[in-house]
């Protein structure tokens, strides 16, 4: 008999593979970073769809669509806002734009194929919110704390529920939405240790301590960051209660989840703040 | 004949697409909203659903099935130019701030994707999944002539082939696949669905050319950006294709772009007299001709009905258009 993980493994190979192959335009690697495939969506989105009686081809261009779209939304996102200052800046601009456009361009081309309309239409309609909530976030100057990180919540999970919610299969939403949720988090909070006064941190100030200067006090810092840090406490709450469902897949993210809290420094940087 | 007296037996169907437009881009956010909007409001041509109405005419002529057509290809051509200003980094478009510089890079990102994915969402409404196989392809080409633009930028060992294929993916493809999807959406029969998007074909290849004439021969005010942009930027199109296979031109043009420095605009203005002067213009116009009448020819494999001399007409206005 085969074993399980073997065949998983095979599986995340070939699509490995397929997305390699795809995102390997010659002259777009020129310029640009050679786009990242997040492991832990693919292994999330390569699970959910395991639970679906697509034929095997099918569910490997199904997992390849989505993961373009992932790949597409944050190949637009590294667009700067600065001017460029030389004609590698401005190439490495103007081709990730296009890179972006050519990767979402890809999902609609495979699934196309398929002649798969309900998946478009799903997609298509996660990107249109997804960008709604990135749209949100960038402009959410007038709102609360809350509002703020729950378009954070949206921005990293709506691709995972729609998907869920396509193939029916609900009971994944929950899972995936506080797992990226707290990914995001901890990503925001290890930025906040290599640069001070991040874009969120910003956002924090702005919305609860009326802070209207570009820059922030040690004080405002502190208090910004102790607010971020009650949502990362949050949301690590949220998770743990949901690795309390020991499976194989839950183990898996489980061990993930270990290795990125110990990496990013929150622990040891709150008990030497907290002394 | 303008373009509005030409269009005048479609106005009813047009004033109700462009409604169904701006109800398509009627996001939930307000700066996602007012920055489609912005576009929008700022005009256009809307030469591809007007392509979608007029192909539709022959077969069984449904507006409410024609409309997601019409939207879609408008909206698709709206975000790729919401793009584009953030990789021209332009200030102006259509005589209007582009989003871009009304707002900033980022929010002509998500505007550009909102959009796009607003169009998808809209053709799959349609029940022929013929339609997402031919409208798939098609941006996917369009996706890899744009890159292929970027990489051909300043490159003055292309050849007027590059070029051909250059605007077929940039300009052509799209056209074409408004007058095919028009027809495919409509029922219009295969042999109608063909020669229809092989008129759109040269139409489209005949605007781009013209597109690229009026770069060198428009004033600012009916270009609404200066002229010489494409030169600026490195785009080498066919005026100045044709004055590079002369020696004496090539020469004199060489010399301005040969230093490491960027090109001034009067470094522009005088490669722009350069190649009216080696008869690029002439030769340019005469290639449109052409593709003119190669689109006039698929006409008439068509029935002789209004919508016919109707697209007839537009390709003629292509020909002499100023702006």
């Amino acid at each position: 008999m085969n074993n399980p993980m073997d065949y998983k493994h095979k599986q995340l190979n070939i699509v490995r593979e397929k997305l390699h192959s795809r995102l390997a335009h010659s002259y777009l690697l020129r310029f640009i970073d050679i786009p990242v495939i997040d492991e832990e969506r693919l292994y999330l989105f390569h699970e959910m769809l395991e639970q679906t009686s697509l034929e095997k081809e099918r569910k490997q261009d199904t997992l390849l669509s989505i993961m373009l779209v992932q790949i597409a939304l944050d190949t637009h996102e590294r667009i700067s806002l600065a001017d460029v200052q030389n004609e590698d800046e401005r190439k490495n601009r103007q081709l990730t734009v296009l890179a972006g456009d050519y990767f979402s361009s890809m999902y609609y081309h495979i699934l196309s194929k398929w002649k798969d309309n309900e998946l478009i239409r799903t997609l298509s309609g996660a990107i249109q919110e997804i960008n709604e909530s990135k749209m949100s976030f960038y402009h959410a100057e007038e709102q609360s704390v809350d509002y703020i990180f729950s378009n954070l919540k949206d921005i990293e999970s709506i691709l995972i529920r729609k998907v869920a919610e396509h193939f029916d299969l609900s009971e994944w939403k929950s899972f995936g939405t506080q797992y990226f949720y707290l990914n995001r988090l901890l990503f925001e909070r290890k930025q906040e240790l290599i640069q001070s006064g991040t874009n969120l941190l910003h956002k924090i100030a702005f919305t609860f301590l009326a802070v209207r200067e570009s820059t922030l006090t040690t004080e405002q810092t502190a208090k910004a960051r102790s607010i971020l840090d009650s949502y990362v406490d949050h949301a690590k709450k949220d998770i743990d209660f949901l690795f309390q469902q020991y499976s194989d897949f839950h183990r898996w993210f489980h061990n993930r989840h270990e290795f990125y809290w110990g990496l990013n420094g929150v622990q040891e940087k709150k008990m030497a703040e907290e002394g | 004949m303008k373009l509005t007296t030409i269009y005048a037996s479609l106005k009813k169907d047009l004033t109700f697409i462009e409604s169904e437009l701006e109800q398509t881009v009627n996001a939930h956010h307000p700066v996602l909203r007012d920055a489609s909007n912005h576009l929008l409001k700022a005009g256009g041509k809307r030469i591809r659903p007007v392509f979608v109405l007029l192909s539709g005419k022959f077969g069984d002529y449904d507006l409410d099935k024609m409309k997601n057509v019409a939207v879609a290809l408008e909206l698709i051509h709206m975000a790729s130019l919401v793009h584009d200003d953030v990789i021209d980094d332009a200030e102006m478009r259509r005589g209007a701030k582009t989003i871009k510089a009304q707002w900033d890079n980022r929010v002509a990102m998500y505007t550009g994707d909102y959009i796009f994915a607003r169009a998808l969402e809209l053709v799959t409404e349609l029940e022929d999944p013929e339609a997402n196989s031919i409208l798939s392809n098609a941006i996917l080409e369009m996706c890899i002539g744009e890159i292929e633009q970027i990489k051909d930028q300043f490159n003055w060992n292309q050849n007027v082939r590059d070029y051909f294929r250059r605007i077929k993916r940039k300009t052509a493809l799209l056209i074409s696949i408004s007058c095919e999807l028009g027809a495919v959406a409509a029922g219009a029969s295969k042999t109608e669905q063909r020669y229809l998007k092989q008129f759109g074909y040269y139409v489209g290849m005949a605007y781009q050319i013209t597109d690229d004439i009026l770069d060198y021969t428009g004033t600012e005010r009916e270009l609404g950006k200066p002229a010489g942009g494409d030169l600026l930027q490195g785009n080498i199109t066919l005026p100045v294709l044709f004055a590079m296979k002369q020696s004496n031109y090539k020469s004199q043009i060489m010399s301005v772009f040969s230093e490491e420095k960027p090109v001034s605009q009067d470094e522009v203005n005088q490669v722009l007299s350069i190649v009216k002067s080696s008869g690029g213009i002439e030769f340019a116009r005469e290639i449109s001709d052409c593709y003119l009448q190669k689109a006039f020819h698929a006409l008439e494999h068509l029935p002789s009905t209004s919508s016919r001399t109707s697209l007839k007409q537009i390709a003629e206005y292509i020909g002499k258009r100023k702006h």
